[in-house]
């Protein structure tokens, strides 16, 4: 095993359970391992580009963020004149086996779930990636490329419009 | 602030997913040996399936386009468009009535901004200026390519860390298919020289910005694989000499960035004859 591969396989057990759990609630469903294997062996190949300036966490988390928007749309291209939004049909359209209702056994879990991947993409990804995941500001902007502020901004904004919703109430604040 | 609080640990109650001890030593295994490979596995398979499809697509156009070259003088405006239908669903009964978070936020959008980023690109593409054009593409999305006007689950694409390297990349891929069928597998470098051909668009005849152009795209295809996309057209007519069949046009797509809101490249589409 040569350097890199070595680095790889520590990172691998360092981290993939966390990639594994981000992906499974980034993507809806547990069958999730390939994706997972692709994150590594993506860093593997492309572990030059790894700067310093974020942990190995982030980077990889935003590779995983990568390959699970790259695998939405691949499985959405083939519906994408007529679909909705990709994040929307991955991960709201009852499907016979319900990956969800494997992903999440409380239904009132559920339920927030799916107002969460109703909302608009960039409130989708800190709500994921704060709230679920429970990174910090720093590690979301990371991964997002995005400015801090404009994580604070985002998830204020998006536990706002949660909050807004008509059955938000009834649901989880009894 | 407190029902802040509360949702927050709504949010962080969220159970942990885990792999089994023995998922996670085989996907060791595999990734291990996989980076033991000196190449690269491809990058896409590639089904019958999916040839079939793209070669569906791709005569589809052709004969769209066909039929718009013979009729292009006669029946200017009103020719056979089939719009495809547009994505009016929302998803469930969300929110009834209007919801304001629901409106589409209208992009920011300068549009000779925008311009001078896509002539800022193609400048970038001309001198295989790879770092430039890494700057422009989309951070999230990637960059896909497409030598025609056809986009499907085969179109190769490529993340935005991968294009420093994407002219040293020995790899080929299968871009598309050409003449009678006939398989573009390239490597990135070789697609650049053969199917981009930057040179020609520097004097481009006319440039559309997030405008259609009627007569290559009369069913504004692009648009509706890119519903959130700005779109420039960099258009080379056809000559008479060759009844307007030599026309192409250089499709740059861009869609905004979620946080910084800018817009970033995510496709180079070619629009040409294909015999």
């Amino acid at each position: 095993m040569n350097s890199d591969q070595q680095t790889i396989s520590d990172w691998f057990y360092l981290y993939s359970q966390d990639i594994y759990n981000f992906l499974v609630y980034y993507t809806g469903t547990r069958d999730v391992e390939d994706l997972v294997q692709d994150v590594f062996i993506k860093a593997g190949r492309g572990l030059g580009s790894f700067q310093n300036q974020s942990s190995p966490k982030t980077w990889l988390m935003s590779i995983a963020r990568n390959i699970a928007i790259d695998h939405a749309r691949k499985r959405q291209t083939k519906v994408s004149l007529t679909a909705l939004p990709w994040q929307d049909a991955t991960l709201t359209t009852p499907t016979s086996d319900s990956p969800e209702q494997q992903v999440l056994d409380s239904e009132h879990k559920l339920a927030l779930y799916h107002l969460i991947n109703q909302q608009k993409k960039k409130f989708r990804d800190v709500l994921l990636l704060r709230g679920i995941q429970g990174l910090s500001v720093s590690e979301t902007a990371t991964i997002l490329g995005c400015k801090e502020t404009a994580v604070r901004t985002n998830f204020h904004r998006a536990i706002k419009a949660l909050r807004s919703e008509p059955n938000w109430r009834e649901l989880y604040e009894r | 602030m407190n029902d802040n609080r509360l949702t927050d640990n709504k949010l962080n109650a969220f159970p942990m997913h885990r792999m089994s001890e023995e998922t996670q030593h085989r996907l060791h295994q595999n990734i291990i040996k996989a980076l033991e490979q000196p190449v690269a596995p491809p990058k896409r398979s590639h089904t019958n399936w999916s040839k079939a499809r793209t070669g569906l697509i791709a005569v589809a156009a052709l004969f769209i386009l066909t039929i718009l070259s013979i009729n292009l003088f006669n029946t200017p405006s009103n020719t056979a468009v089939e719009e495809p239908s547009l994505p009016t669903e929302q998803p469930g009964d969300l929110v009834p009535g209007t919801a304001p978070e629901e409106q589409p936020e209208e992009a920011p959008f300068d549009s000779a901004a925008l311009e001078q980023q896509a002539n800022e690109i193609l400048q970038a593409l001309h001198d295989r200026d790879m770092e430039a054009l890494a700057n422009n593409v989309h951070s999230q999305k990637g960059i896909q390519f497409s030598p025609y006007l056809s986009v499907s689950d085969s179109t190769v694409s490529f993340q935005q860390s991968e294009i420093a390297g994407l002219l040293s990349d020995s790899e080929t891929y299968l871009w598309g298919y050409g003449e009678a069928n006939t398989e573009i597998r390239l490597t990135p470098a070789g697609y650049f020289e053969e199917h981009l051909q930057i040179e020609r668009f520097f004097e481009a005849d006319e440039v559309f910005v997030d405008t259609p152009n009627e007569e290559l795209d009369p069913s504004n295809y692009l648009m509706s694989v890119y519903p959130e996309a700005k779109i420039i057209e960099f258009y080379h007519a056809g000559t008479a000499q060759y009844s307007n069949l030599d026309y192409r046009s250089l499709n740059l797509v861009f869609e905004q960035e979620d946080a910084s809101d800018e817009w970033k490249l995510t496709a180079i589409i070619n629009n040409l004859f294909t015999p």
